[in-house]
């Protein structure tokens, strides 16, 4: 997605006070991950009040954990085959859970198909 | 303000005597150059960056906080560069992150080089939201011809449209940072373009700073800098602390090899190394023991510009 079109339905969800998902599925690596990271806060800053992260989890590697409880982002909404979190991602989540500061709650869902 | 290239050789070496009086010691370096990414998409000609042996790499995210957090207490008014030997915009929103880490744990001198290619209007927008204090755009060269043949693998008219448009961003928001800065790096293919370069930059809103140019501790060739100039006690090794993606210390902004390894951040903090490993490279600096010192400072003729450069504000009509 284009920086400019994201920042515009971020406008658009502000203005009419709608909760606003970003959707991420696939991997991403220390460079792109910031980017999601970038469009997370941009969306809090600017004033959306429910932004939820949908995602299969693969992105999230070791240091994603600092930059989505900086994101602001409200909540994750991770969806795997059978709604069961493997091993790495289980430990990311409580991961999260143990730092014991404000951050995102974490949502398990199976996936679709 | 310094001489620089080709002026007169008296005048220099006054000019360097009167730099050395004001060098000491710090306790903590109050320049510290951050390698947060080694790969660069440039082959510019007075740079030696494909002379580079070790190997190209980006520097880990909790290594980078362990340096920010450890100026934020010592020093947090240091100027910090988190670029050494490569574009650190190629790291797109990683960079934004670090740069508002940086931010954030209240560094106040913030600046960053760049070679200005990936500087679309999108990183413009973030690069202001970020907080940077200083972002200096490396040209070398005022005509399409002279600049390509320097900067090679740029194109001259998009670098200067990506600078245009930052500035034109930068009205537009109302921002105050970052300030906009443009080198001209001196040498024989580019010196008579300088004024040109400088007029219409100046004219433009960006600051100016010209410069001699390096030799990176040897590895190009600098028919400026004088072998038989009297020599001083660098004011890089007085003052920078350069840190390579891996968290090599090395001698100073010019070892882009790391020849000199004052320790790694891995083991020690910064303020150790500083004290320790590279402190010996100043004493002998401060000394004038110049045939004790190790490569790349020994037969390094690069102090002969680490102290000087001569800066135009736009706005203001004098240097």
């Amino acid at each position: 997605m284009e920086m400019a079109a994201w920042k515009d339905l971020v406008a658009g969800a502000v203005r009419s006070a709608a909760p606003l998902e970003l959707e991420f599925f696939g991997g991403a690596n220390q460079i792109t991950g910031y980017r999601i990271y970038y469009m997370l806060q941009f969306a809090k800053r600017a004033g959306v009040h429910d932004l939820t992260l949908r995602s299969d989890g693969v992105f999230w590697i070791d240091e994603a954990t600092d930059w989505l409880v900086e994101s602001g982002v409200d909540e994750i909404v991770l969806e795997v085959p059978g709604g069961k979190l493997s091993q790495g991602l289980a430990d990311k989540v409580a991961g999260l859970s143990a730092r014991g500061v404000a951050g995102p709650t974490v949502t398990v869902r199976p996936s679709q198909g | 303000m310094s001489p620089i290239y080709k002026g007169d050789s008296s005048d220099k070496a006054a000019f360097l005597r009167e730099l050395e009086a004001r060098q000491h010691r710090h306790d903590f370096p109050p320049q510290v150059i951050i390698e947060t990414t080694a790969a660069c998409n440039l082959t510019c000609a007075h740079c030696g960056h494909d002379a580079m042996t070790r190997p190209v790499g980006h520097m880990s995210m909790a290594l980078y906080r362990q340096i920010i957090d450890e100026i934020a207490e010592h020093a947090p008014h240091a100027e910090v560069w988190p670029t050494f030997y490569g574009e650190a915009f190629l790291l797109g929103y990683r960079l934004f992150y670090m740069l508002q880490y940086a931010k954030r744990r209240g560094l106040t001198n913030l600046v960053l080089n760049t070679n200005g290619t990936r500087f679309t209007g999108e990183v413009a927008e973030w690069v202001i939201e970020s907080g940077l204090d200083l972002v200096m755009f490396s040209l070398d060269g005022f005509s399409p011809a002279v600049f390509e043949s320097i900067r090679v693998g740029a194109h001259r008219d998009e670098v200067f449209t990506n600078v245009e448009r930052l500035l034109a961003i930068k009205a537009r928001r109302g921002a105050t940072t970052p300030r906009v800065e443009v080198q001209y790096s001196m040498m024989d293919t580019n010196e008579h373009e300088v004024d040109q370069f400088r007029e219409y930059w100046l004219a433009r809103g960006a600051d100016v700073k010209i410069r001699e140019k390096l030799s990176w501790g040897g590895a190009v060739s600098a028919a400026n800098l004088d072998p038989r100039m009297h020599r001083i006690a660098c004011p890089w090794a007085l003052r920078t602390c350069a840190i390579h993606w891996n968290g090599d210390v090395v001698a100073c902004a010019v070892d882009y090899d790391g020849r000199f390894i004052a320790g790694n951040l891995g083991a020690n903090s910064i303020r150790e190394i500083w004290n320790g490993g590279h402190r010996v490279l100043q004493q002998q600096h401060l000394d004038h023991d110049f045939a004790a010192l190790p490569q790349p400072c020994r037969d390094c003729l690069d102090w002969q510009v680490a102290g000087g450069a001569q800066h135009y504000r736009a706005g203001n009509t004098g240097a």
